[in-house]
């Protein structure tokens, strides 16, 4: 859902540049006690989304669509990494390969990062927290993250459809249902690829996953709750 | 920059994993990217649909649309250019992160000054 130019009025885009800039610069300052070992994850999810965003699956109706990976780099990372990562994959995609338009650049940083990475993070975060006390944190990340995924794929088509809404390039009783409608079926691809990676990366280096600690349900844990 | 050659000296494992992972998104788009679908994405989609395709204005980039200029062959364009991408993203999130370390650091250093002041 990359946005090209020509769809955003400049009241819309330049509104959505200086929100998308503005955390940038807070994402920046945020993750300035970054962890050295986290500099080559950076650039290595980076790559992989980026590899992942060009493999389009097809849907029905001559549409396809493909894998966002914002939740995926926020539960990786952490929501700011996660978010400068999705920064640097927009960057270069609309730079290099003129796919979404350099003036709407920050809409699209703002839907696919802010929405779909930093907001949907947090709320993912609320449901595990709710979820981990009955069945563990694994399958409490693992099934909030699924949720949360297929979410964080409609709430960036829900913006989507109200910024050429706001731009009056489109009413929004037809962008809205037309994106919903088409990204609720592309969003399950997400959660797919998002629960899948994420579970391979929990098997091999549970470690490198921020928004994991490792606490299973037991005695301990409870008593470190209480405590 | 030391403690960064310390910490994968003692941590194989850690470099094996980067190591594959960026190696999964090589394949990605070295052998599977050809094979994507060539069917417009949904908002693209919409857009056709609901008549305002022709308001969308062409970009410019050096491998627009994930083709190199000048090569004919569809596929060996496409993968060319995926590859490409794949090493620019790395070496773009790869800068990102420097740069946020780099902060930290600059961050630290003051710091520690201030508190021999």
């Amino acid at each position: 859902m990359h946005i090209p130019d020509g769809f955003l009025d400049p009241k819309t885009w330049g509104t959505l540049y200086g929100a998308s800039g503005g955390m940038v610069g807070y994402a920046l300052y945020k993750v300035r006690k970054l962890d050295e070992k986290k500099i080559p994850l950076l650039g290595i999810t980076a790559a992989f989304i980026f590899a992942a965003q060009l493999l389009n699956f097809p849907i029905a109706g001559g549409t396809s669509g493909h894998f966002l990976g914002a939740l995926l780099a926020c539960v990786l990372l952490g929501p700011f990494e996660g978010f400068l990562v999705m920064v640097v994959v927009l960057a270069v995609q609309c730079l290099v390969f003129a796919d979404g338009g350099f003036a709407a650049l920050g809409a699209n940083v703002f839907n696919m990062g802010i929405i779909a990475g930093i907001a949907s993070y947090y709320m993912m975060m609320g449901m595990k927290s709710v979820l981990a006390r009955r069945v563990g944190e694994k399958k409490a990340l693992l099934s909030s993250t699924a949720v949360f995924s297929w979410l964080s794929v409609v709430l960036a088509a829900t913006c989507c459809a109200i910024e050429l809404a706001v731009s009056g390039t489109i009413p929004l009783t037809i962008s809205l249902p037309a994106m919903v409608s088409v990204y609720m079926i592309i969003g399950v691809g997400e959660a797919v690829i998002t629960v899948v990676v994420l579970a391979a990366v929990l098997q091999a280096r549970p470690d490198l996953v921020s928004s994991y600690k490792g606490t299973r349900v037991t005695a301990g844990a409870v008593a470190e709750e209480a405590a | 920059m030391s403690s960064l050659k310390e910490s994968f000296a003692n941590n194989k494992g850690l470099w094996i994993f980067f190591g594959c992972a960026f190696l999964v998104a090589l394949i990605l788009a070295a052998v599977f990217s050809p094979m994507a679908s060539k069917s417009p994405d949904g908002l693209e989609k919409m857009a056709k649909d609901k008549g305002i395709a022709s308001k969308a204005k062409e970009g410019t980039g050096a491998l627009k649309d994930y083709a190199v200029p000048g090569i004919k062959s569809e596929s060996t364009s496409t993968r060319i250019s995926s590859v490409a991408g794949v090493f620019i993203v790395l070496g773009a999130g790869l800068l990102v992160g420097l740069l946020a370390c780099g902060l930290g650091h600059l961050r630290k250093r003051q710091g520690a000054g201030a508190d021999e002041a």
